[in-house]
């Protein structure tokens, strides 16, 4: 089951790769039609995933390269599963929304896309530390091409800094894997690169401190690049501003719970002592990653470099919850473990449930970016506050970028929620001044969105009086012929577009119709035209009163792209593709919003789990350190 | 072959040292050189059109010694020194002697279409090609610093001759005088060094050197060490370790683009063989010094290599770089061997090696096949010529992409496997920080490989360079990358077979050193 999900999106790309039709529609249909597969799968397992049950399910284990113990091992626990399910959801959309914006290089961005499918299959399900290094690092070429070609204006670097920066942990953990295969071989008995038996292992006798210690930093350094954690999380903003919307989307949805995924299925277990040693300082980081997302975000004045920074935000609560999970469990420290601090699972859990929501509310909000990003051609918050209002365009969109703000803001009854307020509870477990530092960020938090959600969907405050714009569509018919003519010869900065416009803005103006509004079907183009050129004027009341100072004054360096006045007036609202993909997104984290239990009831059983290995071992230690008399 | 044998056989009973099992173990040796003879005299009666045939000739007989290595180290390799300890026929001369064997395969297939191209003479390269693997191939089944010097001499003469192949080429002719005037000086110092491990030891037989080091305590003998030094410093020449390092760009970038693809691997490959059958079969006990001075040396090596690989502009000489890179990246695995004295982990070093240098045969020689194809069409060996390669060749473009990466050492390519391998040994005996520096220089490698990447997949062609396109043969060509790519992939994912092969090759020299130890 698990391979088959693997290797479909394998089938897929070459299918693609090797078609000998030159039609684009025949590579959409095809990889819809992997990814559509893979779903239905990766729904399958969730299904018939028994929930109580510890250990792995649908394991699947095969001899592989004996000369090093590498064996063939595919398996899910609750952590994972989800992951996978999360994935299969998250393709499916990419690809629904890559429909119709993907048009150079039709062929190679399905097989690439298809190829990050695999990795990220693969990843979440390998149960062998070969194997899994293999999908970990399959994962990074086929993501830098995805930016590296389809992506913005400064692709070629973000590629880059991606690729490097992620490398360069990948290496460090290579070698700690190797480490770990060498200290392990005395525990297990022999060579293997088994996770589940290296991890049944070290439970029962521990790993050399030092080594764990070490290994901890080596792993973990290539997981938190990955996070990212702050201070590794300069190369996010650049991948997620470049990547095409697709790309953003995986990168957001499931790309970053690589590193959480990493930091649970790898540091804890096999690192417990270290990662109780080491978790104030994984806090602390944590903790210096929400707030600094937040505070960054605050400032962004691009729509998707906002949403990334806000994902540093969110991913920070993901570490801050497992390590406040870590804090009271293992410990050669001496500290004593008090009831609360050792059955923390809720902080795992919420965890988890973070990782969980912010793949639906950050995919959805990127996608978001991506339908304004498609019709205006710009991301500039103030850019699109001064062109337009989307709101009264595209209301069903609207609606839906809402609820995803509002789930990304921690609003309760949305699933962003439920996973901040678990870890904040695991937080208070710790200390209380953590939870008080945490729920501060949540403000900041609706600040960013709440000033973002305001400032695209409903442009300018002025605009909200219905009788100033209707003033403005008067001040039109009074002036517009004399002034617009000479403004346009002066300072038309939109080339021919604008000029027609203009032209056909004073005719508007001369056969003033009641319903020819600004929001109204034809006339919409020319007036937003002149109200891209004289932004100035709608909330003084008064017309186009000196329209060359409020060019200048009102564009300073945000230049809409000449695109965005020659769209004006195709302004359509979610097509089919972005409605099936935002739409059922929106509906699935409300509901998970309000069922928690559907997500949570995966992870109690890993929780308890996890539990279990990391202190089963320390009392071993403390069981070993009484009799040896320390 | 019985038939044969028994001729050779009665010819050859008129001296007790040799016997005709002796000529059953050089059978592979045999089958090349015939086949580079054939060639000499073919070349000099064909009419000059037909010349490219004998190409066919010459793969004909690189697959009939694969074939009789293949059968002898499948039926179990006898073990037994020939020629009076000249000549051993183990696990570790069969596997070194599939490398060259394949190496010269490879480069039979690049050849052709870049020669022919440029009016460099056919038969006669593939002869000296022959001769070159000939002597690659004494080299690997030498079992006394005589026999390692004369095919490490043959090998080197060769590649003299090769590089200043391209007679009209000013360039050509420049790398192949520096090659030889800095070749013929490593040369000398290999061999003083040979003398002084003669002199103290009192034999040249590898066996009994190590085993007369041990009888009379020579292993902190200043003289011994002196020895070993030169002789570190020789081979470092050949495999063109850093600071030995400085002939390489050179004499790659003079040499017709095949030639150095050949050099890259097969000599390098022949160096690695002397260096493991000199140091681990004959100074076993000097382990503690060499160890040290092979890390040294492996870390200026793929440092330097990597380092100035970025600032290369021709893709060509980037390779160069490159090739000196990984270069230290096999002599981390070597290094290795010394920590230890369990034979698992001895093996496991000395397999590195092994599979290592298997491996970067396949993917140097891609990514050189790639760049012959690529001078073919545009002329040049710039980084520039690769623009859009992505677009007007993108099968060769995606074979590029896929040895570069393989170069790199990303899964799941056998590049990997190989890095894998090596920083394996080194962590496992020890030198996690050798291991720590090699995966480093990985990353760094990696901003070079990929600009290739990146060229031939986003930069655009030039409307001008597309007309100036020119066509090329490249059936052989393309049968090689083929090849190639599948033979990258299989070691990267079903490595099984291949490192057992590796690991039946180390045991020989393991064993060795046990015998003349435990002795």
């Amino acid at each position: 089951m698990l391979s088959a999900m693997t290797y479909i999106p394998l089938i897929g790309a070459v299918i693609i790769a090797i078609l000998p039709s030159r039609n684009p529609n025949a590579y959409r249909w095809i990889a819809l039609l992997t990814t559509g597969i893979n779903f239905a799968l990766s729904l399958y397992t969730t299904l018939t995933f028994v929930r109580g049950q510890a250990g792995y399910q649908f394991e699947e284990k095969a001899r592989w390269i004996d000369s090093i113990g590498a064996g063939y091992h595919m398996g899910v626990d609750g952590v994972s599963v989800l992951m996978v399910q999360l994935n299969g959801l998250l393709f499916l959309i990419a690809i629904l929304v890559s429909w119709y914006p993907i048009q150079k290089r039709v062929r190679e961005y399905y097989v690439a896309i298809l190829l990050l499918n695999v990795g990220l299959v693969g990843v979440f399900c390998a149960l062998d530390f070969f194997l899994f290094y293999i999908f970990w690092e399959l994962v990074l070429i086929p993501m830098a091409i995805l930016i590296g070609v389809w992506g913005g204006a400064n692709r070629v670097y973000a590629a880059y800094k991606f690729f490097i920066y992620t490398l360069v942990g990948s290496l460090l953990m290579l070698v700690a894997i190797i480490a770990l295969y060498f200290q392990a071989q005395p525990l297990v008995g022999r060579f293997t690169l088994d996770i589940v038996e290296i991890t049944n292992a070290t439970a029962n006798r521990p790993l050399d401190y030092t080594f764990q210690i070490l290994a901890f930093l080596a792993f973990g350094s290539a997981f938190a690049i990955k996070v990212p954690l702050w201070p590794f999380h300069t190369w996010l903003p650049d991948a997620h501003t470049e990547a095409p919307t697709a790309g953003s989307v995986i990168l957001a949805g499931t790309m970053l719970k690589m590193g959480c995924y990493g930091f649970i299925r790898f540091n804890l277990p096999l690192f417990p002592d270290a990662s109780k040693d080491l978790a104030p300082l994984m806090i602390g980081l944590a903790i210096i990653a929400i707030i600094y997302g937040a505070m960054v975000a605050l400032v962004q004045p691009d729509m998707k470099k906002l949403v990334a920074y806000s994902s540093v935000s969110h991913m920070g609560f993901v570490i801050l919850g497992l390590f406040t999970f870590a804090y009271g469990l293992g410990g050669q420290s001496g500290r004593t473990t008090d009831r609360l601090l050792l059955a923390n699972t809720q902080a795992f859990e919420g965890a988890v449930f973070v990782m969980f929501a912010h793949g639906l509310l950050t995919g959805g909000l990127f996608l978001g970016v991506g339908v304004v990003y498609e019709r205006l051609h710009t991301r500039d918050i103030k850019t699109i506050q001064n062109t337009t209002r989307v709101a009264s365009r595209m209301p069903v969109y609207s609606t839906v970028f809402m609820i995803f703000a509002m789930g990304s803001l921690g609003l309760p009854g949305i699933s962003g929620f439920v996973g901040e307020f678990l870890v904040m509870q695991g937080a208070f477990r710790v200390n209380g001044w953590l939870a008080f530092a945490t729920s501060f960020v949540i403000i900041f938090a609706a600040i960013y969105l709440l000033w973002m959600y305001q400032r695209v969907f409903f442009g300018k405050v002025g605009d909200y009086d219905p009788a100033v714009a209707l003033s403005h569509g008067a001040g039109h018919h009074d002036e517009s012929h004399g002034t617009l003519a000479a403004d346009n010869a002066a300072t038309n900065q939109s080339g021919p577009a604008a000029g027609a416009d203009n032209t056909f803005h004073g005719e508007h103006g001369k056969h003033p119709t009641p319903d020819s509004e600004k929001f109204g079907g034809g006339g919409a183009a020319g007036i937003d035209t002149n109200r891209v050129g004289t932004d100035s004027l709608p909330e003084k009341g008064s017309t186009h009163a000196v329209p060359a100072k409020g060019h200048d004054t009102g564009h300073g360096k945000h230049h809409p792209d000449p695109d965005v006045l020659a769209n004006g007036a195709k302004f359509p609202d979610l097509n089919l593709p972005e409605g099936l993909a935002l739409i059922p997104l929106a509906i699935l984290s409300i509901l998970v919003g309000i069922f928690p239990a559907w997500v949570l009831d995966f992870l109690t059983t890993s929780g308890s789990q996890l539990t279990i290995t990391m202190v089963e071992h320390s009392n071993t230690l403390a069981e070993i350190a009484r009799t040896v008399g320390k | 072959m019985s038939f044969l044998t028994n001729t050779l056989l009665q010819i050859s009973t008129a001296k007790p040292s040799f016997s005709g099992d002796d000529l059953y173990r050089i059978l592979p040796e045999l089958i090349v050189l015939v086949m580079a003879v054939l060639i000499v005299i073919l070349d000099l009666f064909l009419p000059k059109r037909s010349r490219p045939a004998l190409g066919y000739l010459a793969i004909a007989g690189y697959v009939a010694a694969l074939v009789a290595t293949a059968s002898l180290f499948y039926y179990g390799n006898p073990n037994k020194t020939s020629f009076s300890g000249m000549f051993i026929r183990d696990d570790f001369s069969s596997f070194f002697e599939i490398i060259f064997l394949i190496s010269g395969i490879l480069v039979v297939l690049v050849t052709p279409s870049y020669s022919l191209k440029r009016g460099i003479p056919i038969g006669e390269t593939y002869a000296i090609q022959a001769f070159s693997v000939l002597g690659m191939m004494i080299v690997g089944a030498s079992g006394d610093l005589m026999a390692i010097f004369v095919g490490i001499e043959l090998t080197s003469i060769c590649s003299y001759i090769l590089t200043g192949f391209a007679r009209n080429d000013p360039g050509s002719a420049e790398g192949s005088l520096k090659y030889f005037l800095l070749g013929i000086f490593a040369t000398a110092i290999l061999v003083y060094g040979m003398t002084w491990t003669f002199g103290m030891t009192g034999s040249t037989n590898l066996v009994a050197i190590s085993q007369s080091i041990q009888r009379n305590g020579l292993a902190t003998d200043p003289g011994l060490t002196l020895g070993m030094l030169l002789m570190v410093v020789g081979f470092g020449f050949k495999i063109a370790a850093v600071p030995f390092h400085l002939w390489t760009p050179d004499a790659y970038e003079g040499a017709p683009t095949p030639v150095a693809a050949f050099m890259s691997v097969g000599p390098k490959a022949a160096g690695f063989a002397a260096l493991l059958r000199v140091l681990i079969q004959g100074l076993p006990e000097l382990a503690a010094q060499w160890s040290v001075i092979i890390a040294v040396l492996a870390v200026l090596t793929m440092t330097l290599g990597n380092v100035v690989a970025i600032a290369q502009t021709s893709v060509k000489r980037m390779l160069a770089y490159s090739s000196i890179a990984h270069t230290g990246y096999i002599m981390v695995g070597l290094a290795a061997y010394a920590n230890t004295s369990s034979p698992e982990r001895q093996n496991d070093a000395i397999s590195s090696v092994l599979i290592y240098s298997l491996i970067y045969v396949f993917m140097n020689m891609g990514a050189f096949a790639i760049l012959i194809y690529v001078q073919n069409r545009q002329g040049g060996p710039d980084v520039d010529d690769f623009d859009g390669l992505g677009t007007w060749a993108p099968g060769i473009a995606l074979a590029m992409a896929f040895c570069l990466l393989s170069l790199t050492g990303i899964p799941p390519t056998g590049g990997f496997l190989g890095k894998f391998y090596v920083f394996r040994a080194a962590i496992d005996n020890g030198y996690t920080w050798l291991a720590i520096v090699g995966v480093l220089n990985s990353a760094v490698s990696a901003f070079f490989y990929l600009r290739i990447i990146y060229t031939m997949y986003f930069n655009p062609l030039k409307d001008e360079a597309r007309a100036k396109l020119q066509p090329t043969k490249t059936g052989f060509i393309t049968a090689g990358v083929v090849v190639i790519c599948i033979a990258i992939l299989l070691l990267g994912i079903f490595p099984d077979p291949a490192l057992n092969l590796a690991r039946d090759g180390a045991n020989p020299l393991i064993y060795v050193v046990r015998a003349t130890s435990g002795s």
